[in-house]
């Protein structure tokens, strides 16, 4: 079996950038002005032509909108000057949680944690093999004796990683927490890099970036570091900026008091990081993001993984904003408020893709159009718009992001959707770990939306030409019904078995790729 | 070892021949392949395009530069150019005899500039992209531009403008790193003494090349900007002259076709031009509607994983500044917005291209970079042998047409009356010539205005003397229409014809 964890990969990161260079003031109100430009151009300066699409248009636009100027409000806020005393040296416990994960890489995190630099901090497993019905779940706990760390087992089931936690708050005692994931092994410094910045007593929790040691493993594990980064970079920088930052569920050393005030760890999200870290802000207490990669975790290997991962983030942020809006919450300052909004509403963007996807095929099959206007004066506003946010975008992420990362954002829209739905409908979803081995399959079934929408295109390219021939608009159309399928294009790749897929299996997962697909 | 002035003549001769040698060693495939892109040039341009009918502007060229220097002057200062290409012409004529006649001899005068950029343009991609592959793939563009090859069987200045701006971008770039050298001040001072009087376009260059300096002065040191500084108080005293025979000329506008102001189409009609050529508007249509493919690109973008470099934004300048300011000045003063005057952006958009396509994936990159040649040629067969690409004027044609069909008892009409110009030199005809409005072509000052009155009198009075009356129309002077419903409604059509793009001759029966 291929564990990546033991196969480190080259050219490994060490850190981000510690002192962010600012974008051109210059080019952020261009960017500002272009943005808002086209927007108030294409809502209140053209006419409409169809109702329908012209609303579903200028809701997209609206969204877009809405994402350019919070990212841009985002990442031009730089973290302040913090106090750190490097002499604060109180108790810290160490939780690793734990529920199907291979022995090998729980060993290697637990002696990892157990060998931090610093004095004073109990290492502690928390075993949710049993609850979580795992025939061998005793294994962990004689691992832990072996390597002399603690180990918490849990007999009652019930909030997923949240309770997990929780349960190992009752029993222990030390003032601050670490949350590691099994897979996340921290580096010998990570405590006396970010214990300092709780001298300061309105302090909750430090956040250290979530990096993917086997990011250069395949095409999914670069793409989804690439993704990482852009969100631990630039965004998390910028939230640092207006105390904004949350919990990403692992690397994160957090105050037991803040956390009991919260009310522990919430169980009823399955992002309970993000919740729990708003209920932490809405107390008052402040939060810290220390841009160092502390601790080397590992990416989602295959694509089905990856999808459920991305599943899980969007259904638990789409859940804040229909059952905690941000907007609503007392407490919260309107930075934090915006900041938690914003993240929350980008898992609504696989709504827009549908639009954007819809607008062309509605063209291409009835000849319906949105707004009566010719394509060049589109072209027009829209050609500045998008270049110059592109390049903010690649500028403010120090030009790490990537053409794949793009698709695999704008490819999700389809299960953005499904989450969407699943909160809406208030669908129960289960709490699923990461795996951390690469379950073989083909999870062409994951992406037959994207199929059925290409093979849509091509239908309405030819009821298109039939119905006008070659014309002006048929052809700008067609040309956007092409940028949307080039943007599906790596997902869908993602998707297919890879050519050279080593014999490995996980040792959970017990289902077929089929079964899991259905479930 | 000898002193060269020591060594005999044959000594001489014999070293210069083994140092010819070894230079043509030293990379001979990439000389062997852009002598074939030459050569490539060549047989395209004098088997397909150096033939084809004299247009508009060309035939304008060739009746300037049959006068004498002095009146080339006066002349030019009245239109809306500077003189130097004219007057190299008439340099050109001189020394190999040409008549006005000798259409594919004259025409080769301007493919010898485009000949030589060819070479330049690889010099100018390997300073920049320090690679001989980017450098050729560059030339290669260059060679299979059908804009560039139509400008280079054109009478007119466009290809020594191309060549002049390519020059200064390498000259520009010798100074920055050599500002403390006199020679590279002087070749820079001298390409841009000779484009401005190759061009008034060729200004914004130099403009965007100082704004760029000043964009970035560190790199410049004190000693590049002062040297700027100098070339641009030589250039602007060496403008002197000119600038005051154009004042002193005052403006005659018999040649000046009338032009609309541009809008967003005609940017990216400029853009498609610098891609792909001239197309007729069905090609055309298809080829700009299809612009949010370009999205993609700018996508695509996003995997620079660097900024963007100096050198893309100085090309980023002198590509999108001029495009920028020729849209600034056609709308706010007047109509200047031409592609023909934007090939200064041709190199700039070039380079950025190719540097796009080696920013992609090996594999995708070459993917790229064989689609856009592909593009490009196809777009250069189109444009060629296309008869209604909007850029063809078929004068010759019509001439020769109305050569075989009018006699004595018919008149011939002719708008724009400047049109008169390309179908001068292919008339034979017995058949009297007129323009609508009047207009000699030798007769000074502007060309009178459209009266409907006088017209129609006109053609009265030709209804008297002759049979039919032939009706050429091309270059609408925005009274096109009026003419040809005024004939409509009178007489009876026996012919129609169309000769070119919005070039038709029209045959009225005046008797029965």
């Amino acid at each position: 079996m291929k564990i990546p964890f033991l196969n480190p990969a080259k050219n490994q990161r060490t850190i981000f950038r510690e002192k962010k260079e600012s974008i051109p003031v210059a080019m952020l109100l261009l960017n500002i002005i272009l943005t808002v430009a086209y927007f108030c151009i294409l809502a209140f300066f053209i006419t409409p032509e169809n109702l329908f699409l012209f609303s579903l248009l200028i809701f997209a636009e609206a969204f877009h909108l809405w994402q350019t100027l919070t990212y841009l409000y985002t990442v031009v806020h730089k973290a302040p000057t913090r106090i750190f005393n490097k002499s604060y040296a109180p108790e810290v416990d160490i939780f690793i949680t734990y529920v199907n994960e291979p022995l090998e890489i729980v060993k290697e995190t637990a002696l990892a944690a157990k060998n931090l630099n610093y004095k004073g901090h109990k290492v502690f497993i928390l075993n949710d093999g049993r609850v979580a019905g795992q025939e061998d779940w005793q294994k962990v706990e004689e691992l832990a004796q072996e390597i002399g760390v603690g180990c918490i087992t849990r007999i009652k089931p019930g909030g997923a990683k949240a309770g997990n936690i929780n349960h190992a708050l009752s029993i222990t005692n030390a003032p601050f927490f670490i949350v590691f994931d099994a897979d996340h092994i921290p580096k010998p410094e990570f405590i006396k890099k970010t214990i300092g910045y709780f001298y300061d007593r309105k302090v909750a929790f430090v956040q250290t970036p979530q990096y993917y040691k086997n990011s250069s493993e395949n095409f999914i594990t670069k793409t989804s570091w690439e993704q990482q980064e852009l969100f631990f970079d630039p965004i998390c920088q910028g939230k640092d900026g207006m105390d904004s930052m949350f919990m990403c569920g692992t690397n994160m050393l957090i105050r037991r008091t803040a956390i009991l005030e919260a009310g522990g760890m919430c169980e009823t999200n399955i992002a309970e990081d993000f919740l729990t870290s708003l209920f932490i802000h809405e107390k008052g207490w402040k939060s810290i993001y220390v841009p160092q990669i502390l601790a080397e975790g590992l990416a989602p290997i295959d694509f089905l993984s990856y999808y459920k991962q991305q599943f899980r983030w969007a259904r638990g942020s789409l859940e804040v904003i229909f059952k905690y809006n941000p907007l609503l919450r007392k407490g919260l300052n309107w930075g934090q408020k915006i900041q938690y909004l914003s993240s929350a509403s980008y898992y609504l963007s696989g709504i827009i893709v549908w639009i954007n996807i819809l607008l062309p095929l509605a063209f291409l099959y009835t000849g319906q159009v949105a707004q009566n206007i010719t394509t060049m004066k589109l072209a027009v506003i829209f050609i500045p718009y998008i270049f110059t946010t592109i390049y903010i975008l690649n500028q403010s992420n120090n030009f790490k992001y990537s053409f794949n990362a793009l698709t695999f954002s704008f490819g999700s829209f389809d299960l953005f959707t499904k989450a969407l739905i699943g909160v809406i409908t208030n669908k129960k979803t289960k709490f699923q770990v990461t795996s951390k081995t690469k379950v073989q399959g083909n999870y062409i079934k994951l992406v037959s939306t994207h199929i059925f929408i290409i093979a849509l295109s091509i239908v309405g390219f030819i009821v298109g030409y039939i119905r006008e021939g070659a014309s002006a608009n048929l052809i700008t159309n067609l040309s956007w019904a092409i940028v949307n399928i080039s943007l599906f294009l790596p997902f869908i790749k993602a998707a297919l078995p890879e050519k050279e897929f080593e014999e490995v299996r996980s040792i959970q997962l017990q289902q077929t790729p089929e079964a899991l697909i259905n479930e | 070892m000898k002193n060269k002035k020591d060594l005999s003549f044959i000594q001489k001769i014999s070293l210069k021949k083994n140092q010819l040698i070894s230079w043509l060693k030293k990379d001979s495939h990439i000389k062997l392949l852009l002598l074939l892109f030459i050569v490539f040039e060549i047989y395209f341009s004098v088997t397909y395009l150096s033939n084809q009918s004299l247009r508009l502007d060309e035939s304008q060229s060739l009746y300037v530069s049959g006068k004498g220097a002095i009146r080339i002057l006066n002349i030019i200062a009245q239109d809306v150019h500077v003189p130097l290409y004219l007057i190299l012409l008439r340099t050109w004529q001189s020394i190999f005899n040409l008549t006005p006649l000798d259409v594919v001899y004259n025409r080769i005068f301007s493919l010898i500039f485009q000949l030589i950029a060819i070479p330049s343009f690889y010099v100018l991609s390997k300073r920049v992209f320090k690679k001989k592959e980017s450098a050729i793939f560059g030339a290669a563009l260059v060679t299979i531009s059908p804009i560039l090859l139509w400008y280079a069987n054109e009478l007119r200045m466009y290809s020594l403008l191309l060549l002049m701006t390519i020059l200064s971008h390498i000259t520009f770039f010798d100074l920055k790193e050599n500002s403390n050298k006199f020679s590279y001040w002087l070749k820079y001072t001298i390409v841009g003494l000779i484009g401005i009087y190759t061009h008034y376009f060729f200004n914004i260059i130099l403009f965007s090349q100082f704004l760029y300096a000043l964009l970035y002065k560190k790199d410049f040191k004190i000693t590049g900007i002062v040297r700027l500084i100098q070339t641009y108080i030589i250039l602007g005293i060496a403008y002197v002259p000119w600038i005051f025979m154009v004042i002193t000329q005052g403006s005659a506008s018999n040649t000046k076709p009338l032009l609309a102001p541009p809008n967003s189409i005609d940017v990216f009609n400029t853009l498609t031009h610098i891609f792909f050529g001239f197309q007729n508007d069905t090609i055309n249509t298809a080829v700009v509607s299809a612009w949010p493919i370009i999205t993609i690109i700018g996508i695509l973008l996003i995997n620079f994983k660097k900024p963007m470099d100096k050198i893309s934004r100085y090309y980023m300048i002198t590509g999108l500044l001029p495009i920028l300011l020729a849209f600034i000045v056609s709308v706010i003063y007047r109509p200047v917005f031409l592609s023909r005057y934007l090939i200064i952006v041709v190199p700039s958009f070039y380079i950025l291209l190719t540097s796009f396509s080696y920013s992609l994936k090996n594999s995708l990159g070459y993917i790229f970079r064989v689609l856009v040649i592909l593009f490009m040629a196809t777009g250069l067969l189109f444009q060629t042998f296309n008869p209604l690409t909007p850029v063809k004027e078929n004068y010759r044609e019509v001439t020769n047409y109305v050569n075989q069909n009018a006699t004595e008892n018919d008149i011939v009409t002719i708008s724009a009356p400047f049109t008169i110009y390309p179908i001068q030199y292919y008339y034979e005809s017995d058949a009297k010539v007129v323009t609508i409005p009047e207009w000699e072509l030798e007769t000074e000052g502007t060309i009178p205005e459209f009266d409907q009155e006088i017209f129609e009198q006109r053609v009265a009075e030709y209804e008297v003397t002759y049979d039919f009356i032939y009706v050429i129309l091309s270059y609408d002077q925005s009274y096109e229409k009026d003419i040809k419903d005024y004939f409509d409604s009178k007489y009876k059509q026996v012919e129609s014809k169309e000769f070119s793009n919005k070039l038709n001759l029209f045959k009225y029966q005046f008797k029965y």
